[in-house]
């Protein structure tokens, strides 16, 4: 008996109690979403690599100019291999300077070049011994004069005999001379500029300096609002009094008319309207004086009305009846990058052409399906492309370099449901950009 | 799909295949939950955490072992924390260090099914009812089950015994209870 009652004890392990279908409802809720790990792997690879392109080209640039500087500094480096020393008029002498000849225009005109403008000190180098020391006038050094403004310069002579010391290195006057241009510079550089040293109006040495942007990133806040449809939203047409059925039986086409006939199970290649508003951190930075890089970070909430017919089946077989509006909605986290042209970079008011990728990842949804086989889905985040990419082009209209408004037209390239193809969101936004910084002129 | 095809989808969240896990262990975990509680509504209570600790930590378990011990294993983990946290059980689980002398029982003429054993099982007090299920059911050793119920091995023992003891008597009573209505 006691084999026994072990017996029993040990059939306990498998005692077993069919559970009921609530308890894996519960279990199902409380279990974190489907892990889109491999295909958000997949979609991420673009703006990913786009990001940090974006974040490369800004941070390579110098900030404070440094860059520009050790660019300068390589130059004038190499050009001193050529023995660049004002003392030792002999090596002066053995250095071909045939290559050009340089008059006072040309040097003024040189001057007169954006870069140079500021540039507080110039050296020359006169045949007999004598340095000449070449000041620009300028009255507030620090601020920059309009390109239009010329630049007068004063000639202080250098003597040998009076032992009047030229500076020794020349090479560092450059550098303080060019340091004070990235002090004050505020404007897009142009693509070279030269500094000359001269002799008897001869040219000895030219030092071209690549331009380097020294132009901040303009940090600004979006806000926007636009309006957008949604094509082939093949719920239109389902009968209201089946919304709430798990499976639509009747699928009308939807016509307000009502003259179409019912039951034909159309999905109607039409599309839907709504609004959405966005706000959000936009950051631009130019790349040159006209082309520009855009991009930033933005939350839009959309809405997108559905029509769902009321009808109802009357005795000829027709629909009749009134639609009544179903919302869509999306909640977007969006990362845009654009490549921006201006088209009058020296314009009061500044026009733009834009143009670029949208990247955007759906953070919740509201959004009403019917499946081929007319089954009915709401909220079904599994149902929804959580990453929808889009192309976007446009124009801005700056103004005054104090806030811009832009108008952009937007394409998904990728379908808002993972099962429907041609179900494709088009946008047209209206977005103000705030500089978070005054921009200066 | 494969045990192991299986695995990697649950641990990839396919809802498909952690209901297909669910549905596969689902009755023999109530059962194990229902002998360790007092009511159904407890025990769902318990597979339900269960299964979302299952579903949790699937990425660690190692594909070499056997998984319906490893869940089987988390059940049972499950149920001894849920009763020492809802204080219904907790009075009765609170045991104290002192030795009990065990009681010896006689184990003769018991003929009980598995439901009816089940049933008794329930009707011990929370503490004897979980060091029976541990030892004769799921077969831990007693200083196994004192580490996880953080208490001297000997009350293990005594518990256990005296547990084991009541259960038979209780069983006894039952057989006695029906021989006496039959009779009647």
């Amino acid at each position: 008996m006691q084999n026994n009652f072990n017996n029993t004890i040990n059939q306990l392990y498998n005692f077993e109690i069919e559970p009921s279908q609530q308890n894996w409802e519960d279990i199902e809720c409380r279990l974190p979403q489907k892990n889109n790990k491999k295909i958000m792997m997949y979609w991420w690879h673009l703006p990913v690599l786009l990001s940090v392109a974006f974040l490369f080209i800004v941070y390579s640039y110098p900030k404070n100019g440094n860059k520009f500087l050790a660019s300068i500094n390589k130059e004038i480096t190499r050009s001193s291999n050529i023995q660049f020393d004002f003392k030792n008029d002999n090596k002066l002498q053995n250095i071909n300077t045939n290559t050009k000849i340089l008059n006072t225009n040309k040097i003024n005109q040189f001057l007169n070049k954006p870069l140079v403008k500021s540039v507080e000190k110039v050296m020359f180098y006169k045949s007999n011994n004598n340095y000449t020391n070449q000041t620009t006038n300028n009255n507030s050094s620090s601020k920059l004069n309009n390109s239009s403004t010329s630049t007068s310069i004063k000639t202080e002579q250098f003597d040998d005999e009076n032992k009047t010391e030229p500076p020794t290195n020349t090479v560092n006057i450059l550098d303080y001379n060019i340091t004070n241009v990235l002090k004050n510079k505020d404007s897009i550089l142009p693509k070279t500029a030269t500094i000359v040293v001269v002799k008897n109006d001869t040219l000895i040495t030219e030092i071209t300096i690549k331009n380097k942007i020294t132009k901040k990133p303009l940090f600004s806040l979006a806000v926007g609002y636009g309006a957008n449809y949604v094509s082939r939203n093949n719920i239109l047409g389902v009968n209201n009094n089946l919304l709430n059925q798990p499976t639509f039986s009747n699928v009308s086409t939807g016509s307000s008319s009502g003259l179409n006939a019912i039951n034909n199970n159309l999905k109607l290649p039409l599309f839907n309207t709504g609004n959405h508003f966005t706000i959000g951190v936009n950051i631009e930075y130019p790349l040159t004086k006209k082309i520009l890089l855009k991009s930033g970070l933005q939350y839009s909430y959309l809405q997108n009305n559905i029509g769902v017919n009321n009808n109802q089946i009357n005795e000829d077989n027709l629909s009749v009846g009134s639609q009544i509006n179903y919302k869509n909605t999306l909640h977007l986290i969006a990362l845009p990058i654009d490549i921006k042209y201006c088209l009058n970079p020296t314009f009061k008011h500044k026009i733009s052409f834009l143009g670029g990728l949208n990247t955007s990842y759906v953070i919740k949804n509201n959004w009403l399906f019917v499946n081929d086989n007319l089954q009915r889905y709401e909220k079904n985040s599994s149902l929804i492309n959580s990453l929808i990419l889009g192309l976007q082009m446009g124009a801005s209209i700056n103004f005054n370099n104090k806030f811009s408004v832009d108008i952009q037209a937007v394409k998904t390239i990728t379908t808002i449901q993972k099962t429907l193809s041609n179900y494709y969101l088009q946008q047209l936004n209206v977005l103000l950009n705030i500089p978070l910084k005054s921009q200066k002129k | 799909m494969t045990s192991l095809l299986l695995i990697k989808e649950c641990i990839n969240n396919n809802r498909q295949a952690q209901q297909t896990l669910y549905n596969q262990y689902a009755s023999n975990m109530l059962g194990l939950c229902y002998r360790y509680t007092k009511s159904l509504h407890d025990a769902e209570d318990v597979l339900q955490e269960g299964f979302i600790k299952v579903f949790s930590n699937l990425s660690q378990f190692k594909n070499e072992g056997d998984l319906a011990a490893w869940i089987r294993k988390i059940m049972v983990n499950t149920a001894i924390t849920y009763l020492n946290k809802h204080k219904r059980y907790k009075v009765e689980m609170q045991l104290d260090d002192i030795s009990l002398h065990p009681i010896v029982g006689k184990e003769t003429d018991i003929d009980i099914n598995v439901k009816d054993l089940v049933e008794m099982v329930r009707k011990l007090p929370a503490n004897y009812q979980t060091i029976f299920n541990l030892v004769a059911v799921e077969g831990y050793s007693q200083i196994e089950i004192a580490e996880i119920l953080n208490i001297n091995i000997n009350t293990v023992r005594s518990q256990y015994s005296r547990g084991r003891s009541m259960l038979i008597k209780l069983i006894e009573n039952e057989n006695l209870r029906e021989k006496n209505s039959y009779a009647k």
